[in-house]
């Protein structure tokens, strides 16, 4: 497109930005990888081998098929793939600030800069571990390609869920310090505690565990779209308005506050 | 043209402020056991450690357009904080700052992982400035910044085999490759490339800085001030202790008053 044209529109400015944003995240991608033979393939190739390897010693507890005709397989690969997605923005976000001080105190870039690149960071291994993924449950599950379609809205409240743990799982980790500790532990719990490696029906008296746990109902949405092709259109444009006004809200509070955030670096 | 107008900066030390789950967690049992001494020894580490730390004190200067202002003073002297300052990374506690911000060449880090290539660098400062929305094209940009840096083929090589002297190069080339600002804060310099690459970079900034453009420049060399300030402020304890010609802010550096005020 004409960049006279990109220039004057405020609308086709933020999408060039963003395409930036993601760009620098990919140069993220491209360092992690720097040095191995199989590069951006291990993003793949990590979650199908740990989907497999749980799918076969966990498939032989649960059985290989759950509520019917879903294998066990697909139901674990997706939960795997997408509470990666949930434990690096936690992990990821929590010691975020602290390690991006160098930038914060030294350069005017925006905070919201900063936080878009770690995203789409996370945002590249998701696409590409799900993609994967799905290509594979093409394979074991091929009656379910009918509810790949389904997909976008799901996933799009969960992308945005996952911007707002990373922005305030770092402001939190700049605050209290102690907090990037107890992430992990607490990932690890969250994990454990929900319905992801199991079928949430083998909770029993314990199923509101998984009603409270909220990035588990975020992880559930895009999981259920996929499995069953059923989708909460209201619940998901609710989440989806809602987290999109805090995000803007939040954005806005950190481009007034980026001084005192600097400081809060310091 | 910038102002500052009583300019004061704070700042806080979290760990004192008390923002510390162990230290919070001791004080609550603390005050549930009935242990007096904790409180005690919590007020007495307070006062000794203050969170809220005096960084710059009352500053009060005005910026021409051209005008070349070198920093003088001992390190903590709050130097590299008025550059902060007067960038727009700081904001005043107390007073303000009027007119233009300067752009900060403070930072030493290429905003890539170090496994990375300088090319991977320059197309990060590329994107993290949206150079493309300001009409610049990438393969322009990138073939400026390979040759103004001059590292040869190490522009594509991983930046961890780079020479602090390379590394200089290219952060200075990628600083100075388009005029963001008129105005610049830069601190400490560009050292510890070779001679040759101190001259290339003293007329690239000369130029670069036009007639217009000015300049706050900190270091602890005077030569290096020389070369592009006719301006000198003394900073010490914060505050800002002289403010004229810098053959004069030298001389008061090095002098009794300096020591006493």
């Amino acid at each position: 497109m004409n960049k006279s044209k990109i220039q004057k529109s405020k609308f086709l400015r933020l999408l060039y930005q963003l395409q930036n944003y993601w760009k620098l995240g990919w140069l993220d991608n491209k360092a992690r990888y720097a040095k191995t033979y199989l590069g951006e393939v291990w993003i793949a190739l990590s979650v199908i081998l740990l989907s497999t390897f749980l799918g076969i010693v966990y498939g032989d507890i649960f059985g290989s098929t759950i509520d019917g005709d879903i294998k066990y397989f697909s139901y674990l690969a997706l939960g795997i793939t997408l509470w990666n997605c949930i434990a690096d923005s936690m992990a990821l976000g929590s010691r975020f600030i602290i390690e991006s001080a160098n930038q914060i105190l030294n350069t005017t870039y925006s905070l919201k800069s900063l936080f878009l690149r770690k995203f789409f960071y996370i945002c590249q291994n998701l696409f590409i571990g799900l993609t994967s993924i799905l290509l594979v449950i093409l394979i074991v599950n091929t009656e379910l390609i009918g509810n790949y379609i389904q997909l976008f809205l799901p996933l799009l409240v969960f992308l945005v869920f996952n911007l707002l743990i990373i922005i305030y799982f770092s402001l939190i980790g700049c605050l209290i310090r102690d907090f990037a500790e107890i992430v992990p532990l607490v990932t690890t719990i969250i994990f454990l505690g929900s319905p992801i490696l199991y079928p949430a029906s083998r909770l029993d008296n314990f199923a509101w565990i998984a009603k409270v746990n909220i990035p588990y109902r975020v992880l559930d949405l895009v999981r259920t779209a996929i499995l069953t092709g059923e989708v909460n259109y209201l619940e998901c444009f609710f989440i989806l308005i809602a987290g999109l006004v805090l995000l803007l809200f939040t954005f806005s509070y950190l481009e007034r506050n980026r001084t005192k955030i600097a400081l809060w670096c310091d | 043209m910038t102002e500052l107008d009583n300019a004061s900066l704070h700042l806080y030390s979290m760990t004192s402020k008390g923002l510390n789950i162990k230290k919070e967690l001791v004080k609550i049992v603390g005050k549930f056991l009935n242990l007096r001494f904790i409180n005690k020894i919590d007020k007495n580490k307070d006062k000794s450690n203050p969170s809220k730390i005096l960084i710059l004190k009352n500053i009060n200067v005005f910026i021409n357009k051209g005008d070349r202002i070198g920093l003088i003073g001992a390190n903590g002297s709050g130097k590299s904080s008025i550059l902060k300052l007067i960038s727009g990374i700081y904001k005043p506690s107390r007073g303000l700052i009027k007119g233009d911000y300067f752009y900060p060449m403070i930072i030493r880090d290429l905003n890539v992982s170090d496994d990375l290539a300088g090319i991977d660098a320059a197309k990060a400062f590329f994107y993290q400035h949206g150079l493309g929305l300001l009409g610049y094209d990438l393969d322009w940009f990138l073939s400026k910044i390979e040759k103004t840096c001059s590292i040869g083929d190490y522009f594509l090589r991983p930046i961890k085999y780079y020479s602090e002297g390379m590394r200089t190069r290219l952060i200075f080339s990628l600083l100075t490759s388009v005029r963001l600002s008129e105005n610049l804060a830069i601190d400490e310099g560009f050292g510890t490339g070779d001679k040759k690459f101190a001259l290339q970079a003293e007329e690239k900034l000369k130029s670069f800085l036009g007639s217009e453009g000015s300049l706050l420049l900190a270091s602890h060399s005077n030569d290096l001030l020389r070369q592009f300030c006719k301006r000198g402020w003394v900073m010490k304890g914060g505050r800002l202790i002289f403010d004229g010609p810098l053959e004069e802010a030298f001389s008061f550096y090095d002098s009794d008053a300096y020591l006493t005020a």
